[in-house]
């Protein structure tokens, strides 16, 4: 069996049964995570491969495979526990491992399942196809939050494609989630060109670096660039905390939206108190308490000279006053902000989402503003999409990739939808506000075609989720 | 507030209270000469030129012939606040920061004042003018005319104002701007969700008179509305002399009560006295509709309908009740006159002078109405009434939560200006040791 929409759905039917008993899909994805990995690590060991085991005998594949009952649940506590304390890969895939399915019975059905297919020998191609369709699948259970970490794949083909890498370049996602943004890069850069041996072990081994901060994600990273044959750099650690010194050619990232601006810690009394996260670094323009603004400095910290930039941001980065002008401003003067792209709504699992994707290259200090003129493309006026029913598709986007022109995006045409504005015009602008539209909006004119109730209904879930997410910001500051 | 007031707010002890005066490089009125709205001359500033606290450059004057010194003297400096200290009570103490975007002079019927930034940032200021204004501060030391109150410079002189640290004051404004984005952002979507609920309402009835929410999938005909009145009647006369809003005589209801969303509003209604017999040729059953037969073009052809009785109610002769035989819902029938499709049908039809706009019996009835069977009708008015209500409901929150977010800017001015918005910072110069140094450095000066 080769086909890898088979294999999730056989694996996902599986998860259903599990759910029964209060196992989250979150969960389930993870459980599947060490399984698989043994698993694989185990198909090494024997022909045609014949390579030294990995994981000690002790908390290997076959030993689970022969016990039943309270014995299998126990081997497989221990083994999480100490796979745990291993280096490398494998201590990051097992780190903090917990073994959440209790019934020693199901535990076996899945180890079962697992055994019946040789993973090693499927092409890497399908093997993290299926992973990649767990981990979708995961996404879309937007009830355990598990959305905020998945960026549209078409969205993430239409930025590699534009940002263009090239063999030998660096390139960092340091919000890097289930690491789609590095996947999509691997992909591009290993079809586009005809790699030499040097340049195949640099892109495997030299060219992806990423961070997250959640545990779980960089176990589902690590395992997903792993079964796509990458050799990733990715760290579980707050990216934001200080300037890690390395500097990268190019990063590509969606850092989390909003929500999360404060963390909530327990004092000595285990109370729980909030506290803002703000972080006090030298090579910040501004100290905030806004998430996204201090993600935006900090790439602008760790990219290289002449290194480009994308990120996916949300429009209050565009708009906020205080904190988010002088953000804006320092990047307008400092680097050369060429091009925002207006996301449509309905295309990120967290709802009411208005997000942006800011392209900028960092250059060497100068004396004038290195932004000339900001070219913004709306896809987002009078342009609906839906999770479910009408899905954003690359095609959505290449009036988009053409419009860029990154081949030579000096030399740009003004479009309806694609419009430059000068740095002049831009410094007058209250706030020095980046939230510029220019097209009417059909949804509130009296044009012939009136939209049906639900195309409208979506929208105004969306303006007051947006309002009410404004509010709670406000909020959550006010009562911290 | 009043002057009092801020006399006794309590500040963090880094801070003073200071008269407005002591913070100050200058405060004058503007240039006082002929003006004119044709573009020539040199641009200048008017009491309209300040709108939601921006400049509007749309709304300037110009002067002619100035001397090169009049214009060096009256051009407005980055930093420069106008202050509009002559204006109604609720526009009194609006202001505008001029950030050099445009070159303009100073003109009269504003307050210029400009910060010594040595002490104060006029950001910070600017904010505190904004509390003031929204807490009645400016109204109470103004003296008022008939239309118009103004302050007199010597009495915002001498108004206090509180005085931190240099630092805290741009830490402050810094947070003050980022949440007003915040409320902004918050406020236009609000705004934007009315507009969309009207056009919400308006997809509602359009897919329902598709046939969209039939699920009986009865046959529709297609009649004119003539075909199925029952009875219609234009209503009494009444000059405004004879209503009367003392509850004498009987309920009146006039075009204003109805809606442009089919309903009839039972508020505000007036009484006029009449006899048995015009009382019974008039009075409103529950179920009527009323149909507006004059007024504005825009306003003409609005239709309601009656759905509960408070008490005996007739109607004025700029309406037309209509009344339907058995096999028609009445609200049905509403509905549908509300939707775009038959607005469109009755623009083709209405007769306009300069000042008013009729509808006539003989143009309206002929117009078409599609109708399914009695039972499709009611279901459809309850599929249109289950989704109409949902929206009513959303306006209604929108409308409260939109006053509230003026509340919470306010809130937000007065937490910032008892210190209690940003942390203080013991590294930062108090505000007296400051006052302090500026003094002798003043002193050394002269």
């Amino acid at each position: 069996m080769t086909d890898s929409a088979t294999i999730v759905s056989k694996l996902w039917n599986y998860c259903n049964v599990l759910r029964d008993d209060g196992v989250s899909y979150g969960d389930y994805v993870e459980q599947l995570t060490y399984l698989l990995f043994l698993k694989m690590a185990d198909e090494q060991t024997k022909p045609p491969f014949n390579r030294e085991a990995i994981v000690p005998d002790k908390y290997n594949w076959q030993k689970l495979t022969t016990l039943d009952g309270d014995a299998l649940e126990v081997q497989y506590r221990h083994t999480l526990e100490n796979l745990a304390k291993e280096e490398g890969t494998l201590g990051i895939i097992f780190r903090k491992s917990q073994n959440k399915i209790q019934d020693p019975a199901k535990l076996k059905r899945l180890i079962t399942l697992i055994e019946s297919e040789t993973w090693i020998g499927l092409d890497i191609d399908i093997k993290g196809e299926i992973y990649e369709g767990l981990l979708q699948k995961n996404a879309e259970d937007t009830k355990s939050g598990a959305g905020q970490y998945f960026t549209p794949r078409a969205l993430i083909k239409a930025i590699v494609e534009v940002i263009n890498p090239k063999p030998s370049e660096t390139i960092c996602d340091p919000a890097s989630g289930t690491g789609g943004f590095l996947l999509v890069a691997h992909d591009y850069i290993s079809h586009k060109y005809d790699l030499d041996i040097d340049q195949k072990k640099f892109l495997k081994s030299n060219t992806f670096f990423g961070n997250d901060i959640v545990d779980g994600v960089v176990r589902l990273c690590v395992m997903n660039l792993y079964l796509h044959g990458i050799e990733a750099n990715i760290s579980a650690e707050d990216s934001l905390v200080s300037d890690p010194g390395k500097r990268y050619n190019i990063v590509i990232t969606n850092p989390p939206f909003g929500k999360k601006s404060s963390i909530t810690v327990f004092n000595g009394e285990g109370k729980a108190e909030k506290e803002s996260l703000v972080y006090e670094r030298p090579d910040f323009w501004t100290t905030t308490s806004n998430k996204q603004l201090n993600f935006l400095q900090h790439i602008k910290t760790i990219l290289d000279i002449n290194g480009r930039a994308a990120v996916v941001l949300p429009d209050n980065v565009l708009f906020e006053g205080g904190a988010g002008e002088k953000v804006r401003k320092e990047l307008l003067k400092q680097f050369d902000l060429h091009t925002i792209l207006r996301l449509p709504t309905g295309i990120f699992y967290a709802q009411g989402v208005k997000a942006n994707v800011l392209f900028f290259d960092k250059k060497p200090a100068s004396e004038t503003n290195w932004t000339k003129n900001v070219w913004i493309y709306d896809l987002r006026t009078n342009i609906h999409f839906t999770l479910k029913t009408n899905t954003l598709k690359y095609s959505d986007l290449e009036d988009f990739i053409k419009s860029f022109n990154s081949a030579n995006r000096f030399e740009r045409k003004e479009s309806e939808r694609f419009k430059p504005f000068t740095y002049e015009d831009i410094i007058k602008r209250d706030k020095t506000s980046l939230d510029i539209f220019w097209l009417k909006d059909e949804s509130l004119e009296d044009t012939d075609n009136l939209p049906d109730p639900d195309i409208l209904a979506d929208e105004i879930a969306d303006s007051l989720e947006l309002a009410l997410e404004q509010i709670r910001e406000i909020q959550n500051f006010l009562t911290t | 507030m009043t002057n009092k007031d801020l006399e006794s707010l309590n500040f963090p002890n880094t801070w003073i209270k200071i008269t407005l005066n002591e913070l100050l490089e200058l405060i004058r009125n503007g240039l006082s000469r002929k003006q004119n709205k044709s573009n020539i001359g040199i641009p200048v500033s008017r009491i309209e030129t300040i709108s939601n606290e921006l400049i509007n450059y749309e709304k300037v004057g110009f002067i002619e012939n100035l001397t090169e010194e009049e214009v060096k003297k009256y051009s407005l400096q980055y930093g420069d606040i106008l202050f509009s200290n002559i204006n109604s009570d609720s526009h009194l103490g609006k202001t505008a920061i001029f950030f050099n975007h445009q070159p303009l002079l100073h003109g009269m019927n504003l307050l210029l004042i400009r910060v010594d930034k040595n002490i104060i940032s006029f950001s910070f200021l600017n904010s505190v003018f904004q509390l003031y204004r929204f807490s009645g501060v400016f109204i109470s030391i103004a003296q008022h005319a008939v239309n118009q109150s103004s302050i007199n410079q010597s009495k915002l002189n001498n108004l206090l104002f509180p005085l931190p640290p240099l630092n805290e004051q741009h830490r402050i404004v810094e947070k003050i701007e980022e949440l007003f984005t915040k409320l902004d952002a918050s406020v236009t979507e609000l705004k934007n969700v009315k507009k969309q609920l009207k056009r919400y309402r308006q997809s509602v009835l359009k897919s329902a008179f598709e046939g969209k929410f039939d699920s009986s999938k009865s046959k529709w005909n297609i009649y004119t509305l003539g075909e199925l009145i029952l009875e219609s009647q234009l209503g009494l006369v009444r000059s405004k002399r004879e209503q009367n809003n003392l509850h004498q005589g009987t309920a009146y209801i006039k075009m204003n009560n109805v809606g442009m969303d089919g309903s009839v509003s039972l508020n505000n209604l007036v009484y006029v006295e009449v006899s048995n017999e015009e009382k019974n040729k008039y009075l409103l059953k529950e179920s009527d509709i009323l149909f507006n037969t004059r007024n504005s073009l825009e306003l003409v052809g609005k239709t309601g309908i009656i759905t509960r009785l408070s008490e005996e109610i007739i109607y004025n002769n700029n309406l037309m009740r209509i009344r339907f035989g058995e096999n028609i819902n009445p609200q049905f029938i509403v509905y549908q006159m509300c939707s775009l499709e038959f607005r469109a049908n009755m623009e083709l039809v209405k007769k306009s002078t300069t000042n008013v706009a009729a509808i006539y019996a003989k143009d309206l009835f002929p117009l078409k109405i599609k109708a399914p069977s009695i039972d499709a009708q009611k279901l459809i008015v309850e599929e249109i009434e289950s989704r109409l209500s949902v929206a009513d409901k959303i306006e209604e929150e929108i409308d409260k939560n939109l006053k509230r977010t003026e509340q919470l800017r306010q809130s937000i001015l007065k937490k910032a200006f008892e210190g209690k918005l940003v942390p203080q910072d013991p590294n930062d110069e108090p505000a007296e040791k400051l006052l302090e140094r500026i003094r002798k450095e003043r002193e050394l000066k002269k």
